[in-house]
């Protein structure tokens, strides 16, 4: 039988026709191939042990990762219990009042340019508006009133002149109090909008949207104001606006 | 405007709620996909009668 290879059969030609094929250096080059075998497989037991290495590291890491996964969502559940936090899958709804100008329509802060507002706060950008007291007395947020009565009781409505009262849906996170909400974002649903004699009443998402863009739109496509803008007749107007 | 002392914390998630299309014909055996929208449903419900709003 022939030998499978080159190298091979110079040793079977040795053993069949004695040592007349000599080759200078031919020993040395195979003891240098079978040094490096043996590297090889040194090499490979190294590798092997320090995969084996890699395994028992990843598997502790797991082990350790949903440990902490379980100690974190067991801190975090006793937190929600222990501070009676409140989950809805639906806007928590409020009632909130704007000063109607020829710039715009503003709240107590800042003008609303559309009738979405996110909440900010200069104390951190995480987690507004704060619960945790770090603004004082009146946090961080967007306010609304639980009730029409309470926002129409407070110091805000002493002058119904030229104001927009409305509905609005609060998400993301809602701080609620005694008798209003602070939220981390407010979109309005409805609104009455009193402005330079003129009132108009809507529930229609493009209406309000061109109502916070301009007055104007309240004074072009609202009706004449007639009796007095009062508890009453918000309470009416509101009301007969009605949402889902 | 004065709102009074703080009392809880309320997360609004408004969460898009996979609908079952629930198929009670003998020959249609609701499908794996609807079950796990039932399970769907139920969590939100079993959520929302924890924490009406």
């Amino acid at each position: 039988m022939e030998a499978a290879g080159p190298i091979e059969a110079v040793e079977t030609y040795r053993q069949r026709y004695g040592h007349t094929l000599e080759i200078a250096g031919w020993d040395g080059m195979l003891a240098g191939i079978r040094r490096r075998e043996v590297k090889v497989v040194n090499a490979r037991r190294l590798i092997d042990e320090q995969l084996r290495v890699i395994e028992e590291l990843n598997g502790e890491l797991r082990r350790l990762q949903q440990a902490m996964v379980f100690a974190a969502e067991t801190v975090v559940a006793a937190a929600r219990q222990r501070h009676g936090e409140g989950w809805s899958p639906q806007p928590v709804m409020g009632y909130r009042l704007w000063s109607v100008r020829p710039s715009g329509l503003f709240g107590v802060r800042t003008r609303w340019e559309s009738p979405t507002l996110v909440a900010e706060c200069e104390k951190g950008e995480i987690e507004v508006p704060h619960s945790d007291g770090r603004c004082g007395r009146l946090g961080c947020g967007i306010y609304a009133a639980k009730s029409l009565d309470t926002l129409l009781a407070s110091p805000l409505a002493e002058d119904m002149v030229d104001v927009a009262i409305g509905a609005v849906a609060l998400e993301g996170k809602v701080i609620e109090h005694e008798t209003g909400y602070r939220a981390q974002s407010a979109s309005v649903v409805n609104l009455v909008a009193e402005y330079g004699g003129a009132l108009l009443a809507t529930r229609d998402k493009h209406d309000i949207n061109l109502v916070f863009a301009s007055p104007e739109h309240i004074k072009n496509h609202g009706s004449p104001s007639g009796r007095p803008l009062d508890h009453k007749r918000v309470d009416e107007l509101i009301g007969a606006m009605s949402w889902t | 405007m004065d709102i009074g002392a703080q009392q809880r914390v309320i997360i609004v998630e408004l969460e898009p709620v996979e609908l079952p299309v629930l198929l009670f014909d003998e020959g249609n055996p609701m499908a794996e996909s609807d079950r796990v929208g039932l399970d769907v449903i139920h969590d939100v419900e079993d959520r929302v009668a924890g924490d009406p709003m």
